[in-house]
């Protein structure tokens, strides 16, 4: 189960429940993504504004298949279990839910250069996707670079309503 | 001059196509001493990300590269190197995901 520690903190489910979603009118790119023999490299300015803003909207952004509450593909799950036991901070962390929408779904993989879901971004930086989150929290490279960004719940912060969030569950 | 023959684990006696291309250009492209291929797409056949695919016998794949082309590269680096050379795979042939672990010669010996 995932719906451990951090997790349970109202505060993430709330943050990330909205998985905002990016809404364009772009007809043209729609109709191309949904041809899948229609392999032309296009990423819209329009996409591509809406992913810059998505990944400047937190410190920590992932891109997920469905939600952190309910992901949809066991790469993702393991992604957002794992930011939840480093200590990442709900207040700072974003899930964009690529399912709900395939414009996202397809323009992120341009953006990045990165074929597959999850994509993980620190501070508007690439960080990479499942394996290389799981290879850098084993080996330490993840929680310095969430701590070095700032994106890990403050060591003494006790406010109202977190008590529940169990901080000694963090590695 | 002779080059190494490098030691290829296949995920079955009778692989498919898809990971025979895989095999194939990594080969060429990485001149890996190592290359271990592992299919995974039974386990994923029918998640919601693959709703629709006609492809869900060689969506999901697991490998195991060692190649000195990773020598000075990242991690996310080494990932797209691998990436780059499957782009038509992921785009038309329904590859849908690699679990990767790429490591140099270097790093195998410690």
């Amino acid at each position: 189960m995932f719906s451990r520690g951090l997790l349970n903190s109202s505060r993430f489910v709330r943050r990330c429940h909205g998985t905002h979603s990016i809404h364009t009118n772009h007809q043209a790119l729609a109709n191309a993504v949904k041809t899948p023999r229609v392999q032309v490299r296009l990423l819209s300015t329009e996409i591509k504004e809406a992913i810059d803003k998505a990944v400047e909207s937190s410190k920590v952004v992932l891109f997920m298949k469905g939600t952190p509450e309910f992901p949809q593909c066991g790469f993702s799950r393991a992604t957002i279990q794992i930011l939840g036991q480093q200590g990442v901070d709900p207040e700072v962390f974003a899930a964009y839910n690529v399912l709900e929408d395939p414009e996202l779904r397809e323009g992120i993989k341009e953006y990045s250069s990165w074929p597959t879901i999850p994509q993980l971004y620190v501070n508007k930086e690439f960080v990479g996707g499942c394996d290389i989150i799981m290879s850098m929290s084993k080996s330490g490279e993840l929680a310095e670079l969430l701590e070095s960004s700032g994106a890990l719940i403050p060591e003494e912060e006790e406010a109202p309503g977190s008590a529940d969030v169990k901080v000694s569950e963090r590695s | 001059m002779s080059t190494s023959v490098p030691e290829i684990v296949k995920s079955s006696e009778n692989p498919g196509p898809i990971e025979l291309t895989i095999i194939d250009k990594l080969v060429s492209s990485l001149k890996p001493s190592y290359l271990k291929i592992a299919n995974d797409s039974h386990k994923h056949a029918h998640h919601a990300g693959l709703r629709g695919a006609s492809n869900v016998t060689e969506s999901h794949f697991r490998i195991e590269v060692v190649s000195s082309e990773f020598e000075g590269k990242n991690m996310p680096s080494r990932h797209r190197v691998v990436y780059q050379l499957l782009d038509d795979e992921f785009k038309n042939k329904g590859l849908h995901a690699l679990q990767m672990k790429t490591k140099t010669q270097a790093e195998v010996a410690k």
